[in-house]
């Protein structure tokens, strides 16, 4: 009893075993390649093709290498590139990449560690020759997708071979190096500094320009003022003059003996020295006299 | 005490141990509720033992003779049966052990991605789900309502960005994501490392946005622009690249000047500042100047207008008192006229100095003239 129940227990682990090795699942994001003595006889779930599942395979015989089936990512960085315009840049990029035949990526790769040094290599050529050919600003803006294009295209020809397929190149950053980055710090303070020169001079120019106007029309307004003061004035003198002949005209003679009396009286101020002699006391017929004369 | 949690689970082995009665518990199925199930284990040990002991002893005869009863089976035998049917509850107990590797339970927020021998069948919304157990069928919950942030440009060499005019600015952002919706399957299976990807892909996007726009829009207007540009163009890569990922959100949070010369960029503004307080101070004297200068000019006018009336009115007056003088006179012109010439005489003389000479004194006159012209001066 005891035995055939250890033999038992045996076998089923025995089996247990086998059955764990006739088995393999493939998971959607997975692929297989499956090796019989090292040689390939299928691969399964390769990308394009929708294969996930449970598989059996001859046990110890076959053997089923495992490959990422997913999108997967690899950064180039800190590359140095010279564009056309004999500036240089240093340029940061991505790459998403994925195993598309996993019998050539066993047979030249094998693992992801030498693809992604690989495609590391391949990149980076492609990423200088693509923007060798074009000046600085066609980097930084206007050719920067279809240079990415570009050189998508070239690794992914110079990688068919090695059961790899580029989804997308980008480039991250495309930089200038930290010095010529200095001079562009200084150019740009430099033409904030003349903005804001310029900002000020426009600020003192228009400053300038209200407080003349304001001047000229303080002026013009004063001016006017005048004129029209001596406009009134001369109305008045002539008014003046209007009454006083038609007062006057009523007897000249009268009138020029009557002002010269009034002309004496204003003459002569208190303690004026008058030296009179007696026979002509009569002064004021000077004034008389003369109002005459004129 | 390991030992009693064994015995609730797999009673079958306890049949040959110590404890008799724990094989009573474990068979006895009607028993089950007996009180001396759980006391056993820890009675057992204590002081209580004889009597405990004794009863179980009893017990366990009465169980044995009733099973001996049904099953005709010896002592011997005893063993051998309480052993199937220990593995039958050992078969199921496993059994249902496996089955509930195929409950789910899916919180609110979440999806649960179902895998058929690694091959995807369907998704579960929240709530209490089944699968077929473990290997056969498998599951990976994954929140799909979580708002997600990634922050790029928290060090200089990741927010410098170099724009369309060669100028370099300073960008700081956020990007919020989640898992989509109705496609939690391909988040889990077509991108690896998804947030790294999401990073990747928005920061190159924003540089390139960045480096087809200006400096100064960047830094002002364009913002809002910007963020929905790179929002746009990063969502048609991911799917492109089929992530099952939705950015909700791209949110500037800087856009600068770098450090370098931000003093130049605020003295940009200093200086609209400066203008703008020039321009006031002369807008402020302009404002003073114009008014006071018509204030003069009222003042002109009314002293005209003042210097008109007054002259009118005095000429008027003049005129008047000349009229009425006149009057007189005519009616009697000789004697007037004497009266007027002399009354001035008499007014004039009697408040000036006079000197009166006598023409037959013979003297010569001598006028003290630089007097009189001092006097006169005066």
């Amino acid at each position: 009893m005891r035995i055939i129940g250890w033999t038992l227990a045996i076998i089923a682990f025995l089996a247990l075993l086998v059955a764990s090795s006739a088995f393999y699942t493939v998971r959607q994001d997975e692929q297989a390649l499956v090796l019989r003595f090292g040689n390939p006889v299928a691969v399964r779930n390769a990308p394009g093709t929708d294969e996930a599942g449970l598989y059996f395979k001859v046990p110890f015989a076959e053997q089923a290498v495992m490959m990422d089936r997913k999108n997967l990512g690899l950064d180039v960085e800190g590359l140095q590139v010279l564009a056309s315009d004999q500036r240089r840049l240093t340029v940061d990029a991505f790459v998403r990449w994925r195993i598309n035949n996993p019998l050539k990526f066993y047979q030249r790769l094998r693992t992801e560690r030498a693809a992604a040094a690989q495609i590391n290599r391949v990149t980076e050529s492609a990423i200088r020759e693509a923007l060798g050919t074009v000046p600085v600003p066609e980097i930084v803006s206007g050719q920067r997708v279809s240079l990415m294009n570009r050189i998508r295209q070239t690794v992914n020809r110079d990688l068919a071979e090695d059961g790899i397929d580029i989804i997308d190149v980008r480039i991250l950053q495309a930089d200038l190096p930290d010095e010529v980055a200095a001079g562009v710090y200084d150019r740009m303070s430099t033409a904030r500094r003349q903005e804001a020169e310029g900002i000020r001079a426009s600020g003192e120019e228009r400053s300038r320009q209200i407080r003349a106007e304001a001047a000229r029309d303080a002026r013009v307004i004063e001016a006017q003022a005048r004129e029209q003061a001596e406009i009134i004035r001369g109305q008045g003198d002539a008014r003046r003059n209007e009454i006083y002949a038609e007062a006057y005209n009523k007897d000249p003679d009268f009138f020029r003996f009557y002002r010269s009396l009034i002309a004496c009286e204003a003459a002569i101020q208190d303690g004026t020295q008058v030296v009179v002699s007696p026979e002509n006391l009569n002064l004021c017929r000077v004034f008389e006299e003369q109002a005459g004369a004129r | 005490m390991p030992w009693k949690d064994n015995m609730d689970d797999e009673p079958s082995k306890m049949s040959g141990g110590p404890w008799g009665s724990g094989s009573g518990k474990g068979n006895g199925n009607g028993n089950g509720g007996s009180p001396w199930n759980r006391p056993t284990g820890s009675g057992g040990q204590g002081g209580k033992g004889p009597d405990l002991e004794e009863q179980m002893r009893r017990m366990q005869e009465r169980f044995r003779a009733r099973r001996g009863g049904r099953r005709g089976n010896g002592n011997g035998g005893g063993g051998r049966g309480l052993g199937r049917g220990g593995f039958f509850i050992l078969g199921a107990v496993a059994l249902f052990a496996w089955l509930a590797t195929g409950v789910v339970v899916v919180d609110a927020g979440q999806q649960a991605a179902i895998f058929r021998f690694g091959k995807w069948q369907t998704n579960f919304g929240s709530g209490l789900h089944f699968h077929l157990p473990t290997p056969i069928e498998t599951h990976e919950i994954v929140p799909v309502e979580e708002r997600q942030e990634i922050s790029i440009g928290q060090t200089t060499d990741e927010s410098l960005m170099l724009t369309a005019d060669e100028n370099i600015v300073d960008i700081q952002f956020s990007i919020f994501w989640k898992v989509k919706t109705d496609a939690p399957q391909d988040f889990i299976l077509n991108v690896k490392d998804p947030q790294e990807a999401v990073r990747r892909v928005s920061e190159s996007v924003m540089r390139e946005v960045v480096g087809k726009s200006e400096l100064e829009l960047l830094i002002t207007e364009r913002r809002a622009a910007v963020q929905l540009e790179v929002q746009e163009q990063a969502q048609a890569l991911l799917d492109e690249y089929r992530a099952g990922i939705e950015i909700l959100d791209v949110q500037i949070r800087k856009a600068d000047p770098p450090q370098p010369v931000i003093a130049a960029f605020n003295d940009v503004n200093v200086a609209e500042q400066d203008a703008e307080t020039l321009i006031n101070q002369a807008r402020r004297e302009a404002n003073r100047l114009v008014p006071e200068a018509r204030g003069t000019a009222q003042r002109l006018l009314r002293e005209s207008e003042g210097y008109r009336d007054q002259v009118i009115a005095d000429a008027n007056g003049q005129a008047q008192r000349f009229n009425q003088i006149y009057e007189e006179y005519r009616q009697a012109p000789r004697v007037t006229r004497e009266r007027m010439f002399l009354e001035t005489l008499e007014k004039v003389l009697a408040r000036s100095q006079k000197t009166i000479l006598d023409n037959d004194a013979g003297a010569v006159p001598y006028l003290p003239l630089d007097r009189t012209t001092r006097q006169g001066g005066q």
